[in-house]
C-alpha cells in the first residue's frame, strides 16, 4: 500500500506513457528505458486540426514528427503518402540542414510529438551509444526503400 | 483553433514580447535577484533533468539537488566565514597602512616624473592628479559596499533567490511547451529553433563562466595562500566574481594581489612571484578549462563585446556588464537567422 502512494507521488506517469510510446516508434528500437526517457524529455505535444498545415516546401527542415495520433498527409504535386499513428516523418532533418521537399498537411485531427535537431544532437553528444543505435535504424530503414525501390 | 486564429494569437504574443523587454528596462532596479536565479537554474537544471531522466517527476529532482547543494553550501560557508571575517577585520585594520602607502607611491612616482619632466611642477599637474586618484580610490571604496547591498540585500540571498531558483527548476520548460502547443505551424520551427538558440548561447556561457570563474577564484586564493600574502581568500572572491566579466577580469585579481603582496613584503621579488602565478592560472584557464566548456566561445569580435558591456554596463549596472556579451551573441544570432529565413 505504501509502495503504491509513493509511486503515485514520486513515479512521473507521463513520462512513462511516453516512453511506451516511443517504444513502439521503429526509429528507436532497441534503445533503453533511460534513453527514452531522455527523448521524451525534449519532447514537444502539439493538436493539429484535420486540414492544418503543418510545413511546406522548401521551409527550413528543422523537426522530426512522431504522429501520436490521427492522420498526416505527406504530399508533392501528385504524391501523397500517409502517415499514421506510431508513424513518423522529417527524418531527413535529423541528418542535415535541409528544406522540406514534401508538405505535410493533418488529414484527421492529429497529435504530433515534435523533437528539434539541435536538442536531439545534444542528447547524442552526451550518450553515443544512443545516437549509434538511432543512425543505424535509420540506415536500416532508408536501405529497406532502396530495395522496394530496385525491385 | 484554427490557423487564423493562431496567426493573430502569434502577432498578439510578439506584441506581448516587446511590452515584457520594455517593462523590464523600466523595471531593471529589482532585476538583480531574477537573473542570479536564472543564472543558478542554468546551472543546475541539467542535473535535475538527469534525474528526471530515471523516471521520476520533476520535484523529486529539485528536492535532491537543492538538499546536496545546500548542505554543501552550508558546509563550505561555515569553513570559510571564519576566514573571511578575520581577513576583513584584518583589512579594516590595515587599511590606513595600505592608504599611506598608495599615497607614499604616488608622491614618490610625482617625483620621478617631475625630475624628468620639469614643466609638470611649474603647471602643478602632479598634484592635480594625485588629488583626482586619491578622490577616485575614495569614491571607489565607498562605492563598493553599496554595490554589493544593491546586488545582494539580505532578503534576496535568503529568501527570494533561492524560493526563485527552486520555481524555475520547478517549471522547467512547462512555459516553452505550452507556448508551442499555441504557436501557429508555420513558426513552430522558427520559434524553436530561436529558443534554442538562446538556451544554448545563454546556458553553455553561463554555465562556462561560473566554471571559469570558480576555477580562477579558487586557484587564487590557493596560490595567494601559500605565497602567504593576506587576505588570500577576499581576493580569491574578487578575482572569482570578475573574471565574469571578459578583458577586465583577469587584471583586477592580478592588480589587488600585487598591490597587497607589495605592501605586506615591500619586495619587488614578491611582485614577481604574484606575476607568474597569475600567468599560471590564465595558462590553466586557457588550455585546460576553456576547452571543456563547450560553445563557451559567443562568436563577438572584441569591439562588439566591449560595447555590449560598456551599454550594459550603463543600463543595468554590474550585472548588465555580466549579461551583456551572452545578450549581444543571442541578438545577433536570432537576427542572422531571421534574416536567413526572410530571405527563402
Amino acid at each position: 500500500m505504501l509502495k503504491k502512494i509513493l509511486r503515485f507521488f514520486f513515479i512521473d506517469y507521463v513520462l512513462r506513457e511516453d516512453i511506451a510510446f516511443l517504444k513502439k516508434i521503429p526509429l528507436f528500437r532497441e534503445l533503453s528505458d533511460r534513453s527514452l526517457a531522455k527523448l521524451a524529455l525534449i519532447i514537444f505535444k502539439r493538436n493539429y486540426l484535420a486540414g492544418e498545415k503543418i510545413y511546406e516546401i522548401n521551409n527550413e527542415a528543422k523537426v522530426l514528427y512522431l504522429v501520436k495520433s490521427g492522420q498526416i498527409n505527406i504530399s508533392r504535386g501528385n504524391t501523397n503518402k500517409f502517415v499514421e499513428k506510431e508513424g513518423f516523418f522529417g527524418e531527413m532533418s535529423l541528418l542535415e540542414n535541409t528544406k522540406h521537399t514534401f508538405s505535410a498537411t493533418a488529414s484527421k485531427d492529429s497529435e504530433l510529438y515534435l523533437i528539434y535537431r539541435a536538442k536531439f544532437e545534444d542528447m547524442i553528444d552526451s550518450n553515443g551509444k544512443t545516437g549509434l543505435i538511432i543512425l543505424k535504424n535509420l540506415a536500416s530503414m532508408f536501405a529497406a526503400k532502396l530495395k522496394c525501390s530496385e525491385v | 483553433m484554427t490557423e487564423s486564429t493562431k496567426n493573430r494569437l502569434f502577432i498578439i504574443l510578439v506584441i506581448l514580447f516587446l511590452g515584457c523587454c520594455l517593462f523590464l528596462y523600466l523595471a531593471r532596479s529589482v532585476l538583480a535577484p531574477f537573473l542570479i536565479a536564472a543564472f543558478i537554474t542554468y546551472l543546475i537544471s541539467p542535473l535535475v533533468t538527469k534525474i528526471q531522466s530515471f523516471g521520476y517527476k520533476r520535484f523529486v529532482g529539485v528536492a535532491l539537488v537543492s538538499v546536496v547543494l545546500v548542505s554543501i553550501f552550508a558546509g563550505v560557508l561555515t569553513i570559510l566565514i571564519p576566514i573571511l571575517i578575520n581577513e576583513l577585520e584584518s583589512f579594516q585594520v590595515n587599511a590606513d597602512k595600505y592608504y599611506e602607502y598608495f599615497l607614499n607611491c604616488l608622491e614618490s612616482i610625482r617625483e620621478k616624473i617631475e625630475l624628468i619632466f620639469p614643466i609638470l611642477k611649474r603647471y602643478n599637474v602632479s598634484n592635480e592628479v594625485i588629488f583626482e586618484s586619491k578622490d577616485f580610490l575614495l569614491y571607489t571604496a565607498q562605492q563598493i559596499p553599496n554595490y554589493l547591498t544593491s546586488i545582494f540585500s539580505i532578503f534576496s540571498i535568503i529568501i527570494l533567490i533561492p524560493m526563485l531558483v527552486v520555481f524555475m527548476l520547478l517549471s522547467g520548460n512547462k512555459y516553452l511547451k505550452s507556448l508551442v502547443a499555441l504557436l501557429p505551424s508555420n513558426y513552430v520551427e522558427t520559434i524553436l529553433s530561436i529558443v534554442y538558440q538562446i538556451d544554448a548561447i545563454f546556458g553553455r556561457h553561463i554555465r562556462g563562466q561560473i566554471i571559469e570563474a570558480f576555477f580562477v577564484g579558487s586557484m587564487s586564493a590557493l596560490s595567494l595562500g601559500l605565497l602567504g600574502v593576506n587576505f588570500a581568500l577576499l581576493i580569491g572572491i574578487i578575482a572569482g566574481i570578475a573574471n565574469l566579466i571578459p578583458y577586465l577580469g583577469p587584471i583586477v585579481g592580478l592588480t589587488l594581489a600585487v598591490a597587497v603582496g607589495a605592501v605586506q613584503y615591500q619586495t619587488f621579488s614578491i611582485v614577481i612571484k604574484i606575476v607568474i602565478v597569475y600567468a599560471i592560472i590564465k595558462f590553466l584557464d586557457d588550455n585546460f578549462i576553456q576547452p571543456l566548456i563547450v560553445g563557451h566561445n559567443v562568436n563577438l569580435g572584441p569591439v562588439s563585446m566591449v560595447f555590449a558591456m560598456l551599454a550594459g554596463g550603463h543600463v543595468f549596472g554590474f550585472l548588465g556588464v555580466v549579461f551583456a556579451v551572452p545578450v549581444a551573441a543571442i541578438l545577433k544570432s536570432v537576427f542572422v537567422m531571421l534574416v536567413k529565413r526572410s530571405q527563402t
